[in-house]
């Protein structure tokens, strides 16, 4: 072309709009040859159905009414198979309890999830909603899906109450993390230096009748056990674990299981040894809950923690023995004020039978045998 | 996940399960004076049905309680210990 065709004396006719000569637009296709079409490829199925019924489409993805409603049944279904119990009461207190639900879901949501995501083949833009055809189909599909997810989830909650919720006392656990940050750092210092403290009696929620509820959560009351520093501290020292062996150049990724276990292992003997001591004692309602009596062996960690930083600070044989001891001789002094009032009921608390001379001595001496078997655990568990 | 201390700590359970269960009544708990008649004997003499388990007013000893849970455990575990026990020998046999 030569120039600009305005300056052309023989300009070409203006421009006009095409006239449609058909209603619909139909984007370019491959040509489809009647008789050949594969079933495979959903664009030539919708282009036969768009030229038949001239259904006006959007876009190319031929299922586009499905993936609306089907994409938010797969979003409703995957995400209610990863978050599977928002509503659920007990499940959402305990990780182990999520992860024990999820199970059961998985597999079936998944493979709905798939079904879908076959079924809108891959569309990434949002079709407009023509209702032809092909609504009603994945409606239905798109309902079965959404049925079977909510059933899938019925089920896994179903399990988990009927199984866990016998063994796992989820309100308990619940109120036992129910910490704020100045319990957390109170506690910690009364750990490292109980000394001067004063009452050691955990307070008591009165219910509306003024009987006697249960006990305060944490959050209220510095003496009451809680699982958020055992638990912590668990972890931490799994960590250092890890870090101390890597300091050694001696690390290998087992390292932190290993001692994790090792470190369950002591918590899960030391409960079984109280729970038999109480057992044998007699002591009504197995002393504290399990819950709190795996707190109050949690407790031990913050001291071997302790001693194992200040074996990193090199500060000398000595120096860490002595801080061992020092940690050691806090934690007795602490477990035996907390457990006295777990083992040695108060009268004026509880409406407990008072014991015989006899079974008060034999239960303090039950008391000072775990208080010193810590050391035991302490010692053997700060050898990294 | 069976590797290492969680093994070690099975097999010491496992054990000493075991070596309570075995404990014959008549021949051995008998002549050393833990078997649960006498046991039963003991506590009757308060009053109160032959059965430690009830409230007795804290006159429950530590040697009532340990025939108590060594009977318990000869009854309750028997069949779960059987179980346990060809599981590990089944599994010591085929891995080593």
């Amino acid at each position: 072309m030569s120039g600009m065709p305005y300056m052309n004396s023989r300009s070409p006719p203006p421009l006009q709009h095409p006239k449609p000569t058909h209603p619909a637009y139909p984007p370019p296709e491959p040509p489809h040859t009647p008789g050949a079409s594969t079933n495979s490829s959903p664009y030539s199925q919708a282009a036969r159905i768009s030229q038949d019924n001239e259904y006006m489409r959007y876009s190319s993805p031929p299922v586009d009414a499905a993936p609306r409603s089907a994409s938010t049944a797969a979003s409703f279904a995957a995400t209610s198979g990863v978050n599977p119990n928002p509503y659920g009461a007990p499940a959402a207190s305990g990780p182990s309890q999520r992860a024990s639900v999820g199970y059961p879901n998985p597999h079936g949501v998944q493979g709905y999830g798939h079904m879908g995501a076959m079924g809108m083949g891959g569309a990434p833009t949002q079709g407009q909603d023509g209702f032809a055809a092909w609504g009603n189909m994945n409606d239905a599909t798109a309902q079965m899906g959404v049925q079977f997810g909510k059933s899938a989830v019925a089920a896994g909650q179903d399990y988990v109450e009927k199984n866990f919720t016998r063994y796992l006392p989820a309100q308990l656990i619940k109120t036992s993390f129910q910490v704020t940050n100045s319990y957390v750092l109170r506690k910690l210092r009364l750990i490292l230096f109980p000394w001067r403290h004063k009452p050691w009696a955990r307070q008591i929620r009165r219910a509306d009748s003024g009987g006697m509820e249960g006990w305060q959560p944490p959050r209220d009351d510095i003496n009451a056990p809680d699982l958020y520093i055992p638990t912590m501290a668990l972890v931490t020292y799994t960590l250092l674990c890890g870090l101390s062996s890597g300091l050694q150049s001696r690390f290998h990724p087992e390292v932190l299981g290993a001692s994790f276990f090792r470190a369950m292992v002591v918590v899960i003997v030391e409960f079984c040894f109280i729970k038999l001591g109480c057992y044998l004692l007699d002591v009504r309602g197995g002393g504290a809950s399990g819950v709190e009596l795996i707190g109050y062996g949690g407790y031990k960690f913050v001291g071997i923690i302790t001693t194992i930083i200040a074996g990193f600070l090199k500060l000398g044989t000595l120096a860490t023995t002595g801080i061992f001891g020092y940690t050691f001789a806090a934690n007795f002094f602490f477990l035996l004020r907390s457990l006295k009032y777990v083992l040695l009921p108060d009268p004026a608390t509880t409406g407990a039978p008072t014991l015989s001379h006899a079974q008060r001595s034999r239960r303090i001496q039950f008391l000072f045998v775990l208080a010193a078997s810590q050391l035991l655990w302490m010692g053997w568990l700060s050898r990294v | 996940m069976v590797f290492g201390y969680f093994r070690q700590v099975l097999y010491i359970s496992l054990l000493f399960t075991n070596a309570i269960a075995i404990l014959n009544e008549e021949r051995f708990l008998a002549k050393i004076g833990w078997s649960t008649r006498s046991a039963q004997a003991a506590n009757a003499g308060f009053g109160h049905a032959p059965n430690a388990y009830d409230a007795f007013g804290g006159e429950v000893s530590i040697k009532s309680k340990l025939v108590n849970l060594i009977s318990a455990t000869r009854t309750l575990m028997r069949i779960p210990l059987i179980v346990f026990n060809v599981v590990i020998i089944v599994y010591e046999l085929l891995l080593g």
